[in-house]
């Protein structure tokens, strides 16, 4: 196994960008002051006014045709771009949770 | 070396948050006129932001009433550190002439720590300007030099005062008054 096969590996690859973005994060943090949680602080600022947050439930009922093509859409991404040498077990799992996925959302 | 170049990138770029704290929009007319290009600050830097995150210095004008203060309060803890406040406008600096009023706390300083005070009514751009520039001076060596220049060319007495010689200003008139 050569060095540049080890260096390009994914595996490498992606530690090594996790790595440079929590250098890039920690040089931020030593040059920032220390984090003070002063009174409304970590509220949601609105022009200087106390909001208190609001839940609403998500509706999916106008967008059905874009969901469903997004789920599929990563589905047909992820067989597009199976190995040969991919286990078959994983890909059928994978396709396996997005089609629950698909049934929970419709199950209303 | 690493303070130095901190201090060096944060007077290179100091973004403004224009706070109005019940202000007669006088001194924000100002405000964005010195923002503008015939005054225009933002030579030095300065990017007019919308939200307190993002701001580096408050430019808060008005007088601090009851009901504006809790908001004003917020509005200042919201934003990171390190934060300055310049107090633009004879009602920013001191609340005057609305300081007897019965709702009136004072200027902003009632309020919130201040590092600059502009009088004025309204404050003249240049002076807002100057005071921008006096303030950057405690963090940028080059803006330092420019206020030293300014104030070699020009009579710069009463533009801007630091807290320190606003205090001083405040016992001269306390103890004029007796």
């Amino acid at each position: 196994m050569t060095a540049s096969a080890v260096l390009y590996h994914p595996v490498v690859v992606f530690t090594l960008c996790m790595m440079a973005g929590w250098g890039v994060y920690a040089l931020g943090r030593a040059l920032a002051p220390a984090s003070r949680v002063v009174g409304g602080k970590l509220k949601t600022y609105a022009c200087g006014e106390h909001v208190e947050g609001e839940s609403f439930p998500t509706a999916y009922h106008l967008y059905h045709a874009a969901f469903i093509f997004t789920l599929l859409d990563v589905v047909a991404l992820v067989l597009g771009t199976v190995t040969g040498t991919a286990i078959v077990w994983m890909v059928a799992a994978y396709l396996l949770v997005g089609l629950i996925a698909i049934i929970i959302l419709f199950k209303d | 070396m690493l303070d130095g170049l901190v201090k060096w990138a944060r007077g290179k770029s100091p973004w403004v948050c224009h706070l109005n704290c019940g202000s007669c929009n006088g001194c924000d007319i100002e405000i964005v006129a010195a923002l503008m290009p015939r005054f225009d600050l933002e030579r030095f830097g300065v990017l007019l932001e919308g939200s307190p995150r993002h701001a580096d210095v408050f430019l808060a004008t008005g007088p601090v009433t009851r009901q504006i203060r809790d908001r004003v309060v917020r509005v200042y803890e919201q934003a990171a550190d390190p934060k300055f406040v310049v107090a633009v406008g004879t009602c920013g600096v001191s609340g005057s002439p609305f300081y007897p009023g019965y709702n009136v706390l004072g200027g902003v300083d009632a309020a919130i720590p201040v590092d600059m005070y502009v009088p004025g009514c309204p404050a003249r751009p240049d002076a807002i300007s100057y005071g921008v520039l006096r303030l950057l001076a405690t963090l940028d060596p080059k803006a330092e030099a420019l206020v030293q220049e300014i104030e070699e060319r020009y009579d710069t007495e009463g533009l801007v005062y630091t807290p320190e010689e606003m205090a001083q200003q405040r016992d001269q008139v306390e103890g004029a008054r007796g």
